[in-house]
């Protein structure tokens, strides 16, 4: 039963978008309003072990990545067979906005070696390692392993 | 059989062109893209606003607005 | 001799690899332009095959060869006035039933055809059978099965143009529309073979055919005729419209005869296209996702495009400073240094941002997902007066607006393109953040990020208004209907996006730029001359222009300082900031404006906002002008754009002036 392992699947990365999603946001407002106050931004544990920035819209995109494998899993769920339509949109966002972030952070790197730009003194590669770069990676894999899955007799 | 129009349909109702009432240069463009009666239609979906909306017709998928919609009739088939 | 040279013409569906068969064909011995007189791309190549030299038209790509679209009248006024020796039609393998209606079309214009049967892997993946013997029988025409995207079955293709070259005989093949309509085109066909002038030029069956339709384009031909009024007189009895219904009717009833003869299938009810847009067109998903992916379109736009923006400053200034310094006389100097180098390349630095934004935009439109953002988008857009087709270009707007204007391309209605592109310059784009930032940060504190957002707010909603407002005078009439194909999704080809982006960016550098060098020289002269004084100052003409114009632009809390700013800006609008910078004697140091523009008493909180407000609408910059000059083609339209913009601009900034200081601010 293959759908059942990709409603796992989506399950799992559905959650975690979502949870990571809302840490994100939560983060952005909190920074956002701490900087309106006048007060010192403080990060959070949980947002630093797990590489969050805090940034507002690019947390309510995690979200609804996190929604897509949601609404795929409610979908399968309920016995509709394109469900996995879901799914595999899910996996292609994810890899989008991974993608999005592996060329920003190839950007950033530009910047440093070539204009060896003072505004990024103390930057290091983890720096630009965020939640859609690696939540991307895992969807990559997923993807390598199921793309002919999806492609065939699936629905 | 009752004349229905085609912005009535629900998505997954096949039905027949039986006539195109649109008047004017959109008249042309639908018949170039296969909307003349006798064409069998599929509505597919509705955009997310509800407008516009998308067909299966002739072996393509192909959207247009309510408004135009409304003016082309069909009979239902089973 | 004989003759070499042999010259093709590529028509064809949109959406059915047209283009990647042209590029693979040309490769890089191509040239792009417009079609005279109309901003309609216009793509030509080159092939040397076998000794022969083939030159590929390629026509836009159309469903059909009424005249519904500028596209449509280009595509088939090439092939019946410049006759090339022979017109491919590219065919959707598996869609054919539609793609046949335009071979119905092209078979009446009595040109030679070959059809190249395109992306067959995916048909008879699907499990279709395509029978090629009957087609070539059935369709008196060769067919050839390609793949463009893996440069599979080119050569035969080219094979087949040589051959056909020495083919003396014409292989014609008409359809036929029954009595009633047939006996009404010999009825027309007998009064336009009175006219000589006519054989010699056009089909005679074909010009039939469409006058019966009512084509007002093939009338304007035919008006200068001694025939036009014989014509005239025999169509005013006769009912166009139902005539229209009619042929259309039976060329779908010949293409049905047709069809099963050359196809037979296996009916694929849901495929893979369709259950991906299932969720990128759902309910409540569709229009989250379109969103997110247009703000993740800007992000990798401006993340990835700064190192080379800042590469570009670089260069530039290293330039600037180099060939000045050693240069004489003095104004030569200065007019290359401070006028052209500069100038120009601050113009520039927009480029890697133009380049990434065709990038991203012909990657949207080679997936497929560029007809779903309009479908989604259009009951929006419908209510404001516009087509979905021009929500793309206002969002790009925000980037820059060059390569939203010129992504306005994309919309078929001349109307709802113009409206589209009068508006694009209020949408707030990247270079005018710089204004905001400097003048928001110096007067408001906390509220900055407020006030910005606002600014932006603004743009859009004076967008939609002037929208609404043109279609109810100038561009009177409702949008244009949307009759749209939702073609399967794929995945669009590198080679492709990168060969649309380099086109589109060398063609901003190319035409905009003679506008822009132009703008430049003038805006440096008017900064140095009378000769002698200090660039850009209170003596130069642009400070007379400035005190000339304070009047103007006192009511909106302006002095002559301001005013001069503001003229600079028609180079580029991040120029506001760094002639401020020059007018307040302390040149590009941020810390150092912000606060001599506190301690200016002339500067309130209240004449920042409105010179904020006045530089978002005011006027588009040069590049931007020479973009509206070059996509309408008209000055009329681009002075009109300047004028309209100043006048919006005069307007909001004096009511949020002299608003301000009535509620006492």
């Amino acid at each position: 039963m293959i759908n059942k392992d990709k409603m796992l699947f989506a399950l799992i990365m559905g959650c975690a978008y979502a949870l990571i999603g809302v840490v994100q946001t939560v983060t952005g407002i909190s920074k956002a309003l701490s900087e309106a106050c006048g007060t010192v931004y403080q990060e959070h544990l949980i947002a630093d072990t797990l590489f969050i920035p805090a940034d507002i819209i690019a947390g309510l995109i995690l979200i609804l990545i996190g929604s897509v494998f949601l609404y795929g899993v409610s979908e399968i769920r309920a016995g509709v067979r394109e469900g996995i339509a879901y799914v595999y949109v899910g996996i292609i966002l994810s890899l989008i906005f991974g993608g999005i972030y592996v060329l920003a952070a190839t950007g950033e790197l530009l910047e440093i070696h070539l204009l060896k730009n003072a505004e990024y003194t103390g930057w290091t590669l983890l720096d630009t390692l965020r939640p859609e770069i690696y939540m991307g990676m895992l969807s990559l894999l997923t993807y390598l392993k199921w793309k002919d899955s999806f492609e065939v007799g699936e629905g | 059989m009752t004349e229905i129009t085609l912005d009535t349909l629900k998505p997954g109702d096949l039905a027949r062109i039986t006539k195109v009432r649109v008047k004017g240069p959109a008249r042309r463009k639908l018949f170039d893209m296969g909307m003349v009666a006798g064409s069998e239609v599929e509505l597919v979906r509705k955009a997310p606003l509800g407008d516009p909306i998308e067909f299966q017709i002739k072996g393509y998928h192909l959207s247009i607005r309510k408004e135009e919609a409304s003016q082309i009739f069909v009979q239902m088939i089973e | 001799m004989e003759n070499r040279k042999i010259r093709v013409a590529l028509a064809g569906n949109p959406n059915v690899g047209k283009t990647t068969l042209f590029n693979t064909i040309t490769g890089s011995r191509q040239h792009v332009g417009n079609w005279p007189g109309v901003t309609v791309e216009k793509k030509t190549g080159v092939r040397t095959y076998r000794g022969y030299e083939i030159e590929i038209t390629d026509l836009p790509g159309t469903y059909s060869l009424t005249a519904y679209s500028m596209d449509e009248i280009v595509a088939r006024d090439y092939i019946i006035e410049e006759k090339p020796d022979i017109v491919i039609q590219i065919v959707d393998a598996s869609n054919l039933e539609r793609n046949l209606y335009l071979t119905t079309q092209l078979m009446e214009l009595e040109t030679e055809m070959i059809i190249a049967l395109n992306m067959c892997d995916l048909a008879l993946e699907r499990g279709d059978k395509l029978y090629i013997n009957k087609m070539q029988e059935i369709l008196a025409a060769p067919v050839v099965q390609t793949v463009a995207s893996k440069g599979i079955g080119i050569n035969e293709l080219l094979d087949r143009v040589i051959e056909q070259k020495h083919d003396e005989k014409y292989h014609g093949r008409e359809i036929g529309y029954g009595d009633l309509i047939e006996s009404k085109v010999l009825e027309i066909e007998k009064v336009l073979l009175t006219d000589p002038e006519l054989i010699k030029k056009y089909p005679m069956r074909w010009m039939s055919i469409r006058l019966l339709e009512g084509d007002s384009n093939v009338r304007a031909k035919i008006e200068k005729s001694a025939a036009a009024e014989a014509i005239n007189e025999l169509l005013a009895s006769i009912d166009q419209e139902e005539y229209e219904a009619e042929i259309a009717d039976k060329r779908y009833v010949a293409i049905n005869a047709i069809f099963p003869q050359i196809c037979t299938r296996c009916n694929v009810r849901l495929t893979k296209s369709d259950m991906i847009d299932r969720v990128l067109t759902n309910k409540y998903l569709g229009i989250p996702i379109f969103l997110a992916l247009m703000w993740g379109a800007f992000e990798l736009t401006f993340a990835f495009a700064t190192p080379f923006t800042d590469m570009i400053e670089r260069a530039f200034v290293w330039l600037a400073v180099n060939v000045s310094s050693g240069l004489e006389p003095e104004w030569l100097a200065s007019l290359l240094g401070d006028g052209i180098i500069g100038g120009v390349g601050a113009v520039l630095t927009f480029v890697p941002n133009i380049f990434i934004l065709f990038f991203l935009l012909s990657l949207l439109e080679g997936s497929g997902y560029l007809a779903r953002a309009a479908f989604i988008m259009d009951r929006l857009m419908y209510k404001i007066g516009m087509h979905g087709k021009s929500f793309i270009p206002l969002l790009m707007g925000f980037g820059c607006n060059v390569p939203a204007i010129m992504a306005t391309r994309s919309i078929e209605d001349e109307k709802d393109r113009l409206i589209t592109l009068l508006v694009v310059p209020f949408v707030s784009c990247g270079a005018r953040l710089p204004i905001y930032i400097l003048l928001a940060g110096a007067f408001f504190g906390r509220q900055a990020g407020t006030v910005v957002f606002f600014m932006y707010i603004l743009g859009i909603v004076i967008a939609v208004i002037s929208a609404k407002l043109l279609r109810t005078t100038i561009v009177k009439g409702r949008p244009a209907p949307f009759i749209m194909e939702m073609p399967p999704y794929r995945v669009p080809t590198l080679r492709a996006s990168v060969v649309h982006m380099w086109d589109n960016g060398a063609m901003y550098i190319k035409k905009a730029g003679t506008v822009i060098l132009l703008g430049v020289v003038i805006i440096w002269s008017l900064a140095s001359f009378p000769w002698g004084i200090e660039y850009g100052s209170e003596e130069s003409y642009v400070g007379m222009l400035g005190h000339l114009f304070a009047p103007l632009l006192e009511p909106l809390g302006f002095d002559w300082r301001m005013t001069v700013a503001l003229v600079f800006g028609l180079v580029a609008k991040e120029i506001v900031v760094a002639s401020m910078g020059v007018l307040y004697g302390v040149g590009d140091n941020p810390e150092a404006l912000t606060a001599s523009l506190v301690a200016d008493p002339s500067v309130t909180a209240l004449s920042a906002l409105s010179l904020m407000v006045f530089s978002l609408l005011y006027m588009p910059c040069v590049a931007t002008l020479g973009v509206i000059k070059k996509e309408t083609g008209s000055w009329k339209w681009t002075a009109f754009a300047l004028a309209y913009g100043v006048a919006v601009a005069w307007m909001m900034a004096f009511l949020v002036y002299q608003g301000g200081r009535l509620l006492g601010y």
